[in-house]
C-alpha cells in the first residue's frame, strides 16, 4: 500500500499533465504524477547523429511507438480504409519531446461547428474561456511570434519576436502576396532569443529529434522544473494499468507497475488522466468493473469513439534558386488561413491551414515527401536539381468526428506488463477528401505564383498524427464523456484532460489548446477542492 | 536575410558543372575519400552470404551509379551500411533479402551480378513495376546508406550542424513583410 495520499493523482507527464501539475502544485495541492517512461537527456536525443533522418521511418528514436518498441512504449495497430499513422512519445514531456513546436490557437468558430455549420458538435466552452489560459501557456512555453494576425482574434504581444521566415518561407510568401492571400509568421514554442538556461534558435533544423540549445520547448524543460520546485512529485517508470474505485463508484486511485513490474496503488482525492487521444481511452477501457462493465466513464459508449487526427496532403515545388529548405526550424515559419473558415461556395464545410515545410535533409529529399528521387542514370542530376531547391506546402485539414473512427483495446497484443494494446480504426470522410482536393489546388496555385518551375504532389492523403476526440467534452452525458471542466460525467472525481476531450479538431496543431485546457481544468479542480476532501 | 550556406560551402551550380565534366567518379581518389568518411564498422559476421552480397552490390550500383561527378553506392560503403542495419533489425534484413532473392529469381539461370548493366536495369525495372513494395524498400535503404554519409553531404552542399558547431543563425524577422496582410479585414468569424 502507498505511504502517501495525494490530493491529485495525474497520469501522464506530457503537455497536459505537466501544465496541470504545475498549476495545481503552485496553488498548494499535493500532486503525484505517474509517468510510464523516464526523463530524457538532451545528449540522448539523436538530432546530432548522422543517421538522424532514418528515424523518420524506423529505429529506436523513431517518432512511432510501433517502430521504437522501447520498454515504455505500447503497440498501436491501425486498421480501416485509411489507416492512420500513429506518432507519440512516452517519457517525461510526452510527445513534446518529438514535436516541432508549432503553437497556434483554435479559432472561435472551432468551438461552434454545429451551430455555425451544422456538423460535429459544439464545445461546452468558448474561445474566450480559454483565451487567458492560452496566454499563460504561451508565456510558460516561451512562444515566438507576432501579434496582429487578422485571421485570428487579437492576442497579447508574443513573449518573443517571430522567428525568421528563411528562404523557404520568403519564397512561398511571394506566392501568397501575389495572390493577395492571408499569411502570417507562425507562433512557435521555439525561442528566438536566449532566455534563462535556454538559448535562442540558431536554425540548425531537426527540431523533432532534440534541440541541443533547448530552444525548442518541451514541457520537461518548461513546466516540469517549476512544478517540482512547487512541490509536485513525479514518479517515472510508473505505468498505470487501471483506475481503482471505492464502494460508491468514485475514483480511489490508480494501480501502476514500477520498473520491476511490481504493482502498487497510488491513492488520491481526484484522479486526472492526461494520456492523450490514445492513452486515455485505452486506460478507461481497461478499467472495467462491476460499476462500469464497458469501461470506466463510458455510459455514453463514446470512450474511444470520434477519433480525430489532421488529414493532410502535400505539394512540393522545385525552384530555380537555391532555398535550402532544410535550414531553419523544422516546423513551419509561416502559414496561410485563407481557407480556414467555412465558405458556402465550396463543396465542403469547415476548412484548412496551408503550412510551409521544407525537406528534412538529403535523405528525405531522396525518399521524397511528394515523390522519390529517380534511381539510375539520372539520379545525381535530379538530386542536384532538387536538393536545396524544393519547398512544400502541407494542407492541414479539419477532421470531422465520426463514431466509426475509433480506438479499441487490442486483446491480441499487449504491453510488457500484460495490458492490452490499442487498435485504431480510421477512414477519411467525404468532406475531408473534398477539402483536401481543394487544398491541393490552392497549394499548387500558391507555389506557381511563388515561382516554382515544377510541382509534384504526394501520391495520396496522409495525416498529421494528432490524437483527439476519444473522450469528448459536452453538456449532455449521453453524448459526451466529460463536462466543460473535463470532469467525467460518470465519476465525479475523475478528470480526463488532453486531446481526447476535444469536441472538434480544428485545422491547427492541438498542443497549445491541450495546455490551455489543462490549465483551466486545474483551476476548476482547485476551486472545487472542498468537494474532494 | 539568412546567410547562404550554398556560398559558404563553395558549392555552386558552376562548380557542379565543372565537377560533372570530369566524368565518371568511381575508383578515383575522391571516391576513396568519401568511403573513408563512412564511420561505420563492419559487423563481425555479415548477415548475408557472399553470393547475396554480390547481388546487392550490383543492384545498388544501378540505383546509384557513378556518374556526374558522384561515386556509386558500392564505393561509399552502402553495402556495409546494409549489413549493419540488417544485423540489428530483422525487418530490414527480411526486406533486403527479399529484394535480392526477387532479382535472382528473375534472371535464372544466370546470376544477377553477371548480367550486363543494361540487362540488370531491365530486371530491376520489371521488379519495380510488378513488386513495387519490394523494390521500393530496397531502393530506400540504398538511399539511406548513401545520403547519411558525410562524404556525400559535402558534395551536394549539405551542412550538418552537430553539437560542436553553431547553426547558420536566426536573423530578425522583417515586420514590413506583413504590411499588406496586417491591414486586411478580419478573416475569422466573430461570435457573440
Amino acid at each position: 500500500m502507498p505511504a502517501e495520499f495525494a490530493d491529485a493523482v495525474v497520469v501522464g507527464s506530457g503537455a497536459a499533465g505537466a501544465a496541470l501539475t504545475w498549476r495545481l502544485a503552485s496553488r498548494g495541492a499535493k500532486v503525484v504524477c505517474l509517468e510510464q517512461g523516464d526523463w530524457i537527456s538532451r545528449e540522448a536525443l539523436p538530432s546530432s547523429r548522422r543517421e538522424v533522418e532514418t528515424f523518420l521511418r524506423r529505429g529506436p528514436s523513431s517518432l512511432s511507438p510501433n517502430s521504437r518498441r522501447l520498454p515504455q512504449d505500447y503497440p498501436v495497430s491501425t486498421v480501416g480504409i485509411s489507416p492512420a499513422q500513429i506518432v507519440m512519445f512516452n517519457g517525461v514531456g510526452g510527445s513534446t519531446i518529438h514535436w516541432e513546436g508549432h503553437f497556434p490557437r483554435f479559432h472561435p468558430s472551432d468551438f461552434r461547428a454545429r451551430s455555425l455549420d451544422g456538423v460535429a458538435a459544439d464545445w461546452p466552452l468558448r474561445y474566450e474561456d480559454l483565451e487567458p489560459y492560452y496566454d499563460v501557456n504561451d508565456r510558460m512555453m516561451g512562444v515566438s511570434g507576432l501579434a496582429g494576425d487578422p485571421a485570428n482574434p487579437p492576442r497579447a504581444p508574443r513573449p518573443f519576436p517571430p522567428l525568421a521566415l528563411g528562404k523557404r518561407g520568403e519564397a512561398v510568401v511571394r506566392g501568397f502576396e501575389k495572390l493577395g492571400w492571408h499569411w502570417w509568421p507562425s507562433d512557435n514554442a521555439i525561442l528566438s532569443r536566449d532566455s534563462d538556461d535556454r538559448l535562442g534558435c540558431d536554425a540548425r533544423g531537426r527540431c523533432n529529434f532534440g534541440c541541443p540549445r533547448k530552444a525548442k520547448a518541451s514541457v520537461d524543460l518548461t513546466y516540469w522544473p517549476r512544478a517540482l520546485r512547487a512541490g509536485a512529485r513525479l514518479r517515472t517508470w510508473a505505468r498505470v494499468q487501471e483506475i481503482t474505485l471505492d464502494a460508491r463508484g468514485r475514483a480511489r486511485g490508480v494501480l501502476y507497475h514500477d520498473q520491476s513490474g511490481a504493482l502498487h496503488e497510488q491513492l488520491g482525492r481526484v484522479v486526472i488522466v492526461c494520456g492523450n487521444g490514445i492513452g486515455t481511452p485505452r486506460l478507461l477501457l481497461n478499467s472495467r468493473s462491476r460499476h462500469f462493465p464497458d469501461g470506466l466513464a463510458n455510459s455514453s459508449g463514446l470512450v474511444g469513439r470520434n477519433y480525430m487526427t489532421h488529414p493532410s496532403h502535400y505539394v512540393e515545388g522545385i525552384f530555380a534558386e537555391r532555398l535550402d529548405g532544410h535550414v531553419g526550424i523544422t516546423s513551419n515559419p509561416c502559414f496561410s488561413q485563407e481557407f480556414y473558415e467555412t465558405d458556402a461556395k465550396r463543396d465542403f464545410v469547415r476548412g484548412y491551414s496551408l503550412v510551409v515545410y521544407g525537406p528534412f535533409g538529403p535523405l528525405s529529399q531522396a525518399w521524397g515527401d511528394a515523390r522519390p528521387l529517380p534511381w539510375g542514370a539520372g539520379h545525381h542530376r535530379e538530386m542536384r536539381r532538387r536538393f536545396g531547391h524544393t519547398v512544400g506546402i502541407a494542407i492541414m485539414g479539419e477532421d470531422l468526428p465520426e463514431e466509426t473512427n475509433r480506438l479499441e483495446l487490442d486483446s491480441g497484443r499487449h504491453d510488457r506488463h500484460g495490458m492490452p494494446a490499442a487498435r485504431v480504426t480510421y477512414r477519411f470522410g467525404e468532406n475531408t477528401l473534398r477539402m483536401l482536393d481543394h487544398g491541393v489546388s490552392m497549394a499548387r496555385r500558391a507555389l506557381e505564383a511563388a515561382g516554382a518551375v515544377e510541382l509534384a504532389q504526394a501520391p495520396g492523403p496522409g495525416v498529421f498524427a494528432h490524437l483527439m476526440g476519444t473522450a469528448r467534452m459536452g453538456s449532455d452525458p449521453r453524448r459526451s464523456v466529460v463536462d466543460a471542466w473535463n470532469r467525467a460525467h460518470d465519476v465525479s472525481n475523475l478528470f480526463l484532460v488532453d486531446g481526447s476531450s476535444f469536441v472538434t479538431s480544428s485545422a491547427v496543431n492541438p498542443t497549445n489548446t491541450i495546455g490551455a485546457l489543462a490549465l483551466r481544468a486545474a483551476d476548476g479542480i482547485w476551486e472545487r477542492r472542498r468537494e474532494w476532501s | 536575410m539568412r546567410r547562404s550556406i550554398t556560398m559558404r560551402r563553395n558549392w555552386t551550380r558552376r562548380g557542379f558543372l565543372q565537377t560533372a565534366a570530369a566524368g565518371t567518379f568511381a575508383a578515383t581518389g575522391a571516391a576513396r575519400a568519401v568511403a573513408a568518411m563512412s564511420s561505420g564498422t563492419r559487423p563481425a559476421s555479415s548477415p548475408f552470404t557472399a553470393r547475396l552480397r554480390a547481388t546487392l552490390s550490383a543492384a545498388m550500383d544501378e540505383i546509384i551509379p557513378a556518374s556526374d561527378g558522384m561515386p556509386a553506392a558500392s564505393d561509399t560503403q552502402v553495402l556495409r551500411y546494409l549489413e549493419q542495419i540488417s544485423a540489428s533489425d530483422g525487418g530490414v534484413r527480411r526486406d533486403v533479402r527479399r529484394a535480392a532473392e526477387a532479382l535472382e529469381r528473375r534472371c535464372r539461370p544466370r546470376r544477377f551480378a553477371s548480367l550486363s548493366a543494361a540487362r540488370r536495369v531491365e530486371v530491376m525495372k520489371a521488379l519495380e513495376k510488378e513488386e513495387p513494395a519490394v523494390f521500393g524498400s530496397f531502393r530506400d535503404y540504398v538511399y539511406e546508406g548513401y545520403y547519411t554519409n558525410p562524404g556525400i553531404w559535402s558534395r551536394i552542399g549539405f551542412e550538418f550542424y552537430g553539437p560542436e558547431r553553431p547553426g547558420p543563425g536566426m536573423p530578425a524577422f522583417d515586420e514590413s513583410a506583413v504590411a499588406r496582410v496586417r491591414t486586411g479585414p478580419p478573416l475569422y468569424r466573430k461570435l457573440t
